[in-house]
């Protein structure tokens, strides 16, 4: 079914959402600036207003500006060849849903992204005037995220990022082979340069406000990326290099990750999988370790390692890698490596160094500091004791402990009677992790 | 004689309006009468027991400022805030908790708000971290509705009593439209009049009609929230873990 005229809104609702719905951001942080007028307010930490059935938040009006396109890439659901109801909307019916929308408090902002009509050029138009309505008109002042136009020119981006909070460029597939196969209309450079344009913008607006009293603020909440995964043959450990160096030479804000669902039929592409969820679990799990943890990629991954293990999270899997660094102190290792047992984050961890200052802790304490000991009990110790007395520290017996995540004691207890018969590599079947938590939250 | 020393071994219970300001006279008379009361409740509810002596502190404006004051020089605004936070919870035994976190922060001084380790520096934290989790859940899940006249109403059923903290966020986001959220639970109405908010009574509190184009909204909104989702991603159980629904449960829509 091609594209009808005169589709009522609800129907474009249901066709432009439905098209954007592959796109893995939906993040409203980092943004507290209110030079937009009178209405809406984006909160720097961003705010989930629903979930939906797939568990992935829902807190920007997602949508593209229009379903056609004049590409064809072959893992693109709104690619050319692909026969699926296409609609546009106008600017102003944007603006108004939007509005109409963050006024109830179902949505914290506006994502707004599109397939290229016409040229790079007059798409950018397009998103610019609806900004501009929404800006201007409206008087909006909360979260917009939309995406950059590869192939337009530097001019509409800039102007583009100006209105906007947020902006992202795909770089879609891991590496330039896959681009060259499944997007052959997309090179390396051409999906690199707007987000390097987009960089340059950022800096260029942070040297400006030191000299300036004020200056407009050019994408305050950064950029973001988005990569397939699963479609090709990439290892992790290429993927977080990858996503390593976006981070160090693009300071991007995210890297997302989406595993792939079968969208196309082509013959280079993998058929009738079911997503990697689990894969793209992990891979947000490293990517969090990058970017709060102080980890590199080539600690948690190596050449010869290069696959994140599917039954232990890559913190854990560092720590039974480095069981040398362990057990530490609680009441006097330093911050960093606070942050590297598994079981304790960011929050934990501050809040462990400012309790200590007060009084030195014993595990009785930590369980009142709310520190979930199920993980870090094997790689700690409180006034140089373990948890348990009867806890072993070698390799095996930790990873059978972890990968079961059942009750600490019982582990302890089945193990003592049962390690005089049989090895425990075969004690404790792991069983398979559900997924906790997905990709643009936070 | 004998009379007195029935008096002297009955326990102190001090009782208050139920404002903050209230609770904060207690203290003071607490403080300088040098007693040290057995339970603070406000009169609110009221369960009178025979080894009690009640004794009702009227709330005065001078002396709910200057503990205050006091409040903030030794506990500083972090500790200050952790307490307001308390006081608006559901915890049944809020205010003694308040009562000897003030106490100790007299003593200690701000760094007391660290000492996670002694019990009520604890449990004041845990009551705290529950009024903020449950404030941010709403903050995200209330959901308003347009009326005639433009006015904005919202329903919500908090365990805790948050809209003292619920209306700042929702008074800069909203600005220039007048609003109503309405707490069930508590039987208030938080008012917000494009210029100041309040809170009041919900008594007579009756919301007028839909506005003419809600139900075309509220249709979109559906339209949009079941075209987002990835079918081949399901996860009912990760949705429901994450929007409870429990939130949900009064949210006024379009049937």
């Amino acid at each position: 079914m091609k594209g009808r005229e005169n589709v009522d809104i609800n129907e474009k609702l249901k066709i432009l959402a439905d098209s954007a719905k592959y796109d893995a951001s939906c993040s409203s942080s980092g943004s507290e600036r209110s030079s937009f007028g009178s209405f809406g307010a984006p909160t720097a930490a961003g705010c989930c207003h629903a979930f939906s059935s797939d568990g992935r938040c829902i807190s920007l009006l997602k949508i593209l500006y229009t379903n056609y396109c004049i590409n064809d890439c072959k893992y693109c659901h709104n690619r050319s060849s692909n026969d699926i109801p296409r609609a546009t909307f106008t600017p102003k019916e944007i603006a108004t849903l939007c509005i109409e929308f963050y006024r109830r408090n179902y949505i914290e902002g506006l994502f707004l992204s599109s397939g290229i009509i016409k040229s790079p050029d007059y798409t950018a138009e397009r998103l610019l005037e609806t900004l501009r309505l929404l800006r201007y008109e409206y008087k909006f002042n909360g979260y917009i995220h939309v995406k950059a136009i590869p192939g337009a020119s530097p001019e509409l981006t800039r102007a583009l990022g100006l209105l906007a909070d947020r902006m992202s460029a795909n770089i879609e597939l891991p590496s330039e082979t896959s681009l060259k196969i499944l997007a052959p209309q997309k090179t390396r450079e051409s999906v690199l340069s707007p987000i390097r344009l987009i960089k340059n913008g950022i800096e260029e607006s942070r040297d400006k406000t030191l000299s300036l009293r004020r200056a407009p603020s050019f994408v305050p909440a950064g950029q973001s990326t988005q990569m397939i995964i699963g479609a090709t043959k990439e290892n992790d450990y290429q993927i977080l290099k990858l996503t390593e160096g976006l981070y160090k030479k693009f300071s991007l804000k995210r890297v997302y990750f989406s595993a792939y669902i079968p969208v196309g039929n082509h013959p280079i592409l993998p058929k009738d999988i079911s997503p990697p969820l689990l894969r793209e679990h992990r891979l947000y799990q490293a990517d969090w370790l990058l970017r709060f943890y102080g980890f590199s990629a080539s600690e948690i991954l190596s050449e010869k390692n290069p696959v994140l293990d599917p039954l232990l999270d890559p913190k854990c899997n560092w720590a039974m890698n480095n069981l040398h660094l362990f057990p530490i102190e609680i009441n006097t290792a330093p911050y960093e490596m606070l942050l590297r047992v598994p079981g304790i984050g960011v929050v934990c961890a501050r809040r462990i160094i400012a309790a200590r200052r007060e009084a030195s802790l014993d595990f009785e304490a930590l369980k009142k500091l709310r520190v979930v000991l199920k993980r870090a009990a094997y790689f700690i110790t409180c006034k140089g004791k373990y948890m348990y007395p009867v806890l072993k520290t070698n390799y095996d017996f930790i990873y059978n402990s972890l990968c079961a995540g059942s009750p600490m004691i019982a582990e302890v207890k089945r193990h003592e009677q049962l390690s005089l018969f049989s090895s425990f590599d075969s004690l404790l079947p792991p069983p398979a992790e559900k997924i906790t938590s997905v990709t643009g939250q936070f | 004689m004998a009379f007195d020393s029935v008096f002297e071994d009955k326990q102190i219970h001090y009782t208050y309006d139920g404002s903050f300001e209230g609770l904060l006279c207690v203290i003071h008379k607490a403080v300088y009468s040098r007693t040290i009361p057995a339970n603070i409740t406000s009169e609110k509810g009221l369960q009178l027991s025979l080894n009690s002596l009640y004794v009702h502190v009227p709330t005065e404006k001078e002396k709910a400022l200057k503990v205050l004051d006091a409040m903030k020089k030794h506990a500083g605004n972090f500790g200050s805030k952790r307490l307001y936070y308390v006081f608006l919870s559901d915890a049944p035994n809020k205010d003694m908790i308040i009562y000897k976190y003030l106490m100790l922060a007299f003593k200690n001084g701000t760094k007391i708000n660290n000492a996670l380790s002694q019990l009520t520096v604890c449990e004041a934290f845990k009551i705290c971290e529950n009024v903020s989790r449950e404030t941010e859940k709403f903050r995200q899940f209330t959901r308003f509705c347009v009326m005639e006249g433009g006015v904005q109403y919202a329903r919500i059923t908090p365990k805790n009593e948050i809209l003292p903290i619920l209306m700042p966020f929702f008074v800069n986001r909203l600005r220039i439209i007048p609003f109503v959220i309405h707490d069930l639970t508590h039987d208030l109405c938080a008012v917000y009049d494009t210029n100041k908010w309040y809170i009041t009574t919900s008594e007579g509190i009756s919301p007028p009609d839909f506005s003419l184009g809600e139900k075309a909204v509220q249709r979109q909104w559906k339209t949009f929230f079941n075209a987002i989702s990835i079918k081949e991603r399901i996860n009912t159980e990760l949705q429901k873990q994450n929007m409870p629904s429990r939130y949900f449960k009064d949210v006024w829509s379009v049937k």
